[in-house]
């Protein structure tokens, strides 16, 4: 157990140094923080340190199997719409929970106080979703995965035409955003037990791709919501 | 020592409404998956809790520190006299910040697996690495000067997929990923807050329309440095199968 903390603890401060330094760094030559603010910046990076070795721990024990186990049964036994009922459903959910979705309500109203936090959050889940799904979709009806992500990106860039275009970059964000440290290892583990059993191609194959795929959901709903806005 | 738990209550009630919708819907499937192996629930439980307690520490220290400093730091160097010097500094904070993410190691190891060897995990780490900081630096660049987003984006994206049509079969799948996995906790908290600082000193220029977008460009990044040397490769293989040799010089006479 205390080895566990203590490799935890070090996890937590290799991903925080070098910001650390480079604050500290800046602090004591062109940019000082006032006062009491170094300190307060190093505890903010030693939560943020720390709560990103917790989480990834929580990912590793417990998300990952759970998704390897439902991945797995789903390949088994599932039929293909419930298959693609489920992929939707948790991935939607699991976006919902990642701390990087919160991170991109939070930058977002920040710029644009009327933005609806619960809005941003319910369409970017739902789009992680529906991209999930179109993954499972894709392993079942065997479509290359470039030419895929090809099509969806030219969807995206036409799409964004039409909407203002101060609205493109935030949509665009959202993609990397959202996929975070908690949904891109459980949707992995997911997809992963699904392509064993129903991929057409080289399962291996087929498991990556995914989280290209899912960064593709939140800015498609995120430029559709700019769109009827 | 208040400052530093300010709104924890909060943020951690947030954060449970986000993660019990995860065990209802693995209890909602439960008809279908039938009895979980018994270490599973416990890991399960422990694995929520984990991720509980995690973000909630995590979102404190990027809400009290990560964000108002970055943004300070932002603000101050594009409000400074060498607003340039937020390029150099791009380049050096999307390079650390990249390494230090903790998805990349496992990005590395994975390619070094699927590339049998012939990309190792060191140099896609450290290519990916510079990939990252040049992109910022070009973020930077876009807060200066009002560049758009979709006019790097677009011939980004085509560059990238053009590369991937000479890369071998499960290169583009990977690469494309690997921009959705670096992009993790730091780069969207820290450096994101570091661009929309810079942006929202300088006049004239709408925070968020240049603030944002670095996310985006960060996500290219590993995608070009993956399909580069993926394209490198194919190319190659290629050769080598024609029967041609890669590296033969051939005798100046």
């Amino acid at each position: 157990m205390k080895r566990l903390a203590g490799q935890l603890l070090r996890e937590a401060f290799a991903t925080i140094a070098p910001i650390g330094l480079t604050v500290a760094l800046l602090h004591v030559t062109f940019i000082p923080l006032g006062e009491g603010g170094l300190e307060r910046f190093l505890v903010a990076a030693l939560f943020v340190g720390t709560g990103i070795a917790l989480f990834l721990a929580g990912v590793r024990i417990g998300l990952v199997p759970l998704g390897e186990f439902i991945g797995a049964i789903l390949g088994r036994r599932g039929s293909r719409p419930f298959i693609l009922l489920t992929g939707f459903l948790l991935g939607a959910v699991v976006t919902a929970a990642d701390p990087d979705a919160q991170v991109l309500t939070t930058m977002v109203t920040s710029i644009m106080p009327e933005a609806s936090a619960h809005v941003i959050v319910t369409a970017v889940s739902l789009g992680v979703g529906a991209l999930v799904a179109v993954s499972f979709l894709r392993v079942f009806l065997n479509i290359p995965m470039p030419i895929l992500l090809f099509g969806l990106y030219v969807l995206l860039f036409a799409l964004s035409f039409f909407v203002p275009p101060a609205l493109v970059p935030v949509a665009f964000d959202a993609g990397g955003v959202t996929t975070g440290p908690v949904l891109t290892p459980f949707i992995m583990a997911l997809s992963v037990g699904v392509a064993a059993d129903l991929s057409k191609g080289d399962p291996l194959a087929d498991s990556f791709g995914l989280v290209a795929l899912a960064c593709v959901g939140p800015v498609l709903a995120l430029l559709l919501l700019a769109l009827f806005r | 020592m208040r400052v530093y738990f300010a709104g924890i209550g909060e943020l951690a009630l947030e954060v449970l409404t986000a993660i019990i919708p995860i065990a209802a819907a693995t209890i909602l499937l439960r008809p279908i998956t039938g009895p979980f192996p018994p270490g599973l629930v416990r890991r399960t439980v422990v694995g929520l809790a984990l991720t509980f307690a995690g973000t909630v520490l995590f979102l404190q220290g990027v809400n009290i520190g990560f964000l108002p400093v970055g943004e300070l730091i932002g603000t101050a160097l594009a409000s400074g006299p060498r607003p340039g010097l937020l390029v150099p500094f791009g380049l050096w904070l999307g390079f650390v910040v990249a390494l230090a993410e903790p998805a990349l190691k496992v990005l590395g190891e994975e390619v070094e697996a699927v590339s049998e060897g012939a990309l190792s995990a060191r140099t896609l780490t450290v290519a990916t690495a510079v990939g990252v900081g040049f992109l910022v630096a070009v973020a930077m660049v876009r807060v200066l000067t009002g560049i758009p987003l979709l006019a790097i984006l677009i011939p980004g994206y085509a560059v990238a997929f053009l590369l991937s049509r000479w890369a071998p079969p499960a290169y583009p799948a990977i690469a494309f990923d690997s921009g959705g996995v670096v992009t993790g906790p730091i780069t969207v908290t820290f450096v994101l807050a570091v661009t929309m600082g810079a942006a929202a000193a300088r006049e004239g220029r709408d925070p968020l329309a240049e603030g944002f977008g670095l996310v985006a460009l960060v996500l290219l990044a590993p995608s070009l440095s993956v399909l580069g040397f993926g394209a490198l490769i194919g190319l190659r293989e290629r050769r080598k199968k024609r029967g041609e040799e890669p590296l033969v010089h051939p005798p100046h006479r």
